[in-house]
């Protein structure tokens, strides 16, 4: 087998036999007035057949080595013979470099495929999902408390309806084992949202849209589900190991297939998302169903929502996949079926004073409709009630 | 150093080397694949070996007279690279960290990350260094011999002076980077050096961002090719007794025309083309390098070290600073 071989020395190339020796290689110059003269054991021998069709190299020895490059097609199955410890992945590699390139491509492309929906679906949700399990609870309050604090300097809260709202909270005798904490904030938006650690925040907007005090129960126990269930924090978990591959994988390659990725993620994380908003409507139901209230106070909520929010719901529909929450309807249909399917959810609603006249009470100060006469003649309505069963 | 135009080799210094790349988009592709298998299963710890394999194709792939490029680095050596970078990086977080819990603790919250950035010109230092002295071809290594001192006093005098300019000095201090880095590489015995002028690298990069801007883009190409260019054309190579430049022939129409269909390329596959992209850029900018032929590249003798640090190289992505020199 004829080669070039370079002394580590200088690059000054000599042309070389490599002859196989059984357990080694000898190395002999064809030139005259060169004088190369080398055995080479082969488990000592390194190589680099990493190269595009026919080309290889070996080294041999400590710094600077010794090198021989071969080429054409007879190195090739001389090389089978010097190869014969070469570890899985290089063979790998040596395959990848001489397959054909459409196949390869294909291949490729199907793998990856694969791996990535694999790996973003299933892997990184499931390790999410255990790492949240190892953060103890008090930290996960210190941190949301933290959160809470940045986000508080854009939120107007009202102190005292917060009260009322937390009376409402105690009222419902919902269970966590979390110190609840719920704000109401003046904003108009129709929106509400729950924090790590137990800080919930209605807006004045989303109170607005309650047609009945179980509606605003229904959505205290969706979003109570949030931190019960810890939801954010799985969020979170999932995004860190989702993009600790991505980081690991856009490393070293062009900034293109970022772009790629860190879109997948996004579909990813809305799909998650989307898991745990239909996960805290589930909960949500169990929770008005132990305190014993009406269910279907959770369809009416949405049903509320969406009535007085025809465009959202419109512009929703054909997004359903990529956005956050469950278009409504969607969520009507599933949240009804579970309510018709289940008997469990099949008993008498209890009356609850308490919470339907702190209701009554954070209604009547958004809205004049319900003034204070209506007020008074609904508590009469109450009482006379009373009355009646006494 | 000046350009000695000897009149005896007056033949010799019309002879242009290239280095020929034939770099394959197919095979990029099939070994990304295999990395992101390989790196999914070991949990990210197989990053190392894949940057590797990278840049072992890379390397492999470009042929200088006859023979290929070969990096020397392994992915054990630079993984061990990364475990150091790793801890050194978070332990400077980790003491910004705690002074957020001690009374005044913001003034040392400061010089923790002053320090973080003091981390800066330690990893572009160590990543040319690793880098250069894990390249070799025909046997002999690259080497850089620069002194980690120096050159971090250049570059807090181009931080300084960058701060106090509002940033116009930027252009100085990247000359004077890449100068030092360029200025203590060897080849065997050949020195590379590198005698751009911060002036020149103000006006193209004021000029052409201007240009960018008024059409829109459209004409960014050509300012990354005036920057290929102005790195190319102010590079030497030298022997002690000859010195001699290197050569840009890329063209704006080449260089529009690939750049452009490399865009066009990511847009209609999502992404999907990088690998083809990388290669057709990399065969663009060596295809359009001319090396003078004058050396003579068969009589290269070794350099005298053995440098295998990565920690610097893996630096460089922790903290993501690019050396595109």
């Amino acid at each position: 087998m004829e080669g070039l071989y370079f002394d580590g020395k200088n690059s000054k190339p000599y042309k070389v036999a490599v002859k196989d020796n059984g357990e080694s290689l000898y190395i002999e110059s064809n030139e005259p007035n060169e004088y190369i003269n080398r055995f080479w054991i082969k488990r000592d021998i390194t190589s680099e057949s990493f190269s595009t069709g026919d080309r290889y190299l070996l080294s041999y020895g400590t710094f600077p080595f010794e090198r021989i490059e071969l080429k054409g097609r007879k190195a090739e199955m001389f090389m089978l013979t010097v190869l014969h410890h070469e570890s899985k992945i290089k063979t790998a590699q040596h395959y990848i470099t001489r397959a054909n390139p459409i196949k390869l491509v294909i291949t490729s492309f199907c793998i990856l495929a694969v791996v990535i929906y694999g790996y973003l679906f299933h892997i990184s949700p499931f390790i999410g999902e255990q790492s949240v399990k190892l953060i103890p609870k008090s930290s996960e309050t210190f941190i949301g408390q933290n959160i809470y604090k940045r986000l508080q300097l854009f939120e107007n809260v009202d102190s005292k309806k917060s009260e009322l709202l937390m009376d409402f909270y105690d009222a419902l005798n919902f269970q966590s084992e979390y110190d609840i904490k719920i704000d109401y904030s003046t904003s108009k938006s129709v929106n509400a949202f729950a924090i790590p650690g137990g800080q919930i925040v209605i807006y004045e907007g989303l109170i607005q849209q309650t047609k009945c005090w179980d509606e605003l129960a229904a959505l205290i126990g969706h979003e109570l589900a949030h931190v019960n269930e810890r939801h954010s924090f799985k969020q979170l978990a999932r995004s860190i190991s989702s993009y600790l591959i991505f980081s690991v994988l856009t490393g070293d390659v062009a900034g293109a297939s970022t772009v790629l990725l860190e879109n997948a993620q996004n579909i990813n994380e809305m799909a998650n998302s989307r898991k745990h908003e239909k996960e805290a409507d589930l909960v949500g139901l169990e929770y008005l169903k132990n305190s014993q209230i009406r269910p279907s106070a959770m369809v009416d909520l949405f049903t509320s929502l969406s009535k007085d929010l025809g465009m959202v719901k419109k512009l929703e529909k054909p997004m359903e996949f990529l956005s956050t929450h469950p278009s409504t309807g969607n969520r009507i249909e599933y949240i009804e079926s579970i309510i018709e399917k289940d008997r469990d959810f099949n008993y008498e609603p209890k009356d609850n004073n308490k919470a339907q006249e702190i209701w009554y009470q954070l209604k009547s100060e958004i809205d004049t409709s319900y003034s204070s006469d209506i007020i008074k003649l609904l508590r009469d309505g109450f009482d006379l009630e009373k009355d009646e069963s006494q | 150093m000046e350009l000695v135009n000897n009149p005896d080799d007056s033949t010799a210094f019309t002879q242009k080397e290239k280095i020929s790349f034939s770099g394959n988009g197919a095979t990029y592709f099939g070994i990304v694949a295999l990395n992101v298998v390989l790196t999914i299963i070991t949990v990210g710890l197989y990053y190392p070996w894949a940057k590797a394999a990278y840049r072992k194709y890379l390397w492999n792939e470009s042929e200088f007279k006859g023979s290929r490029f070969v990096f020397n680095g392994t992915g054990r050596e630079m993984f061990k690279g990364f475990l150091i970078a790793y801890l050194i990086i978070l332990g400077f977080y980790g003491l910004a960290g705690a002074f957020m819990y001690i009374p005044f603790g913001y003034v040392l919250l400061g010089i923790a990350y002053l320090l973080i950035l003091a981390l800066i010109p330690f990893a572009i230092f160590g990543a040319w260094r690793y880098r250069i002295s894990r390249t070799s071809w025909r046997g002999i290594f690259f080497s850089f011999d620069g002194d980690f001192r120096e050159f971090l006093k250049l570059f807090i005098k181009g931080i300084i002076l960058t701060l106090l300019t509002l940033g116009i000095y930027g252009a100085w201090m990247r000359v004077s980077i890449q100068q030092y880095l360029f200025s203590h590489t060897k080849i065997g015995d050949l020195r590379l050096d590198f005698h751009g002028k911060g002036e020149d690298l103000l006006i193209i990069n004021i000029g052409y961002t201007i240009l960018s801007y008024i059409t829109l883009f459209i004409l960014l190409p050509l300012f990354i090719k005036k920057r290929f260019e102005f790195s190319i054309n102010n590079t030497t190579l030298s022997n002690g007794m000859k010195t001699r430049h290197l050569n840009s022939t890329l063209s704006n129409s080449t260089a529009w025309t690939i750049m452009f269909t490399n865009l066009l390329l990511i847009v209609f596959t999502a992404g999907l083309a990088f690998p083809w992209v990388i290669m057709r850029s990399m065969k663009m900018y060596f295809d359009h390098t001319e090396i003078p032929g004058v050396f003579d590249y068969d009589n290269l003798s070794q350099s005298p070290t053995d440098y295998r640090d990565a920690t610097g190289d893996e630096m460089t992505d922790i903290l993501d600073i690019g050396l595109d020199f």
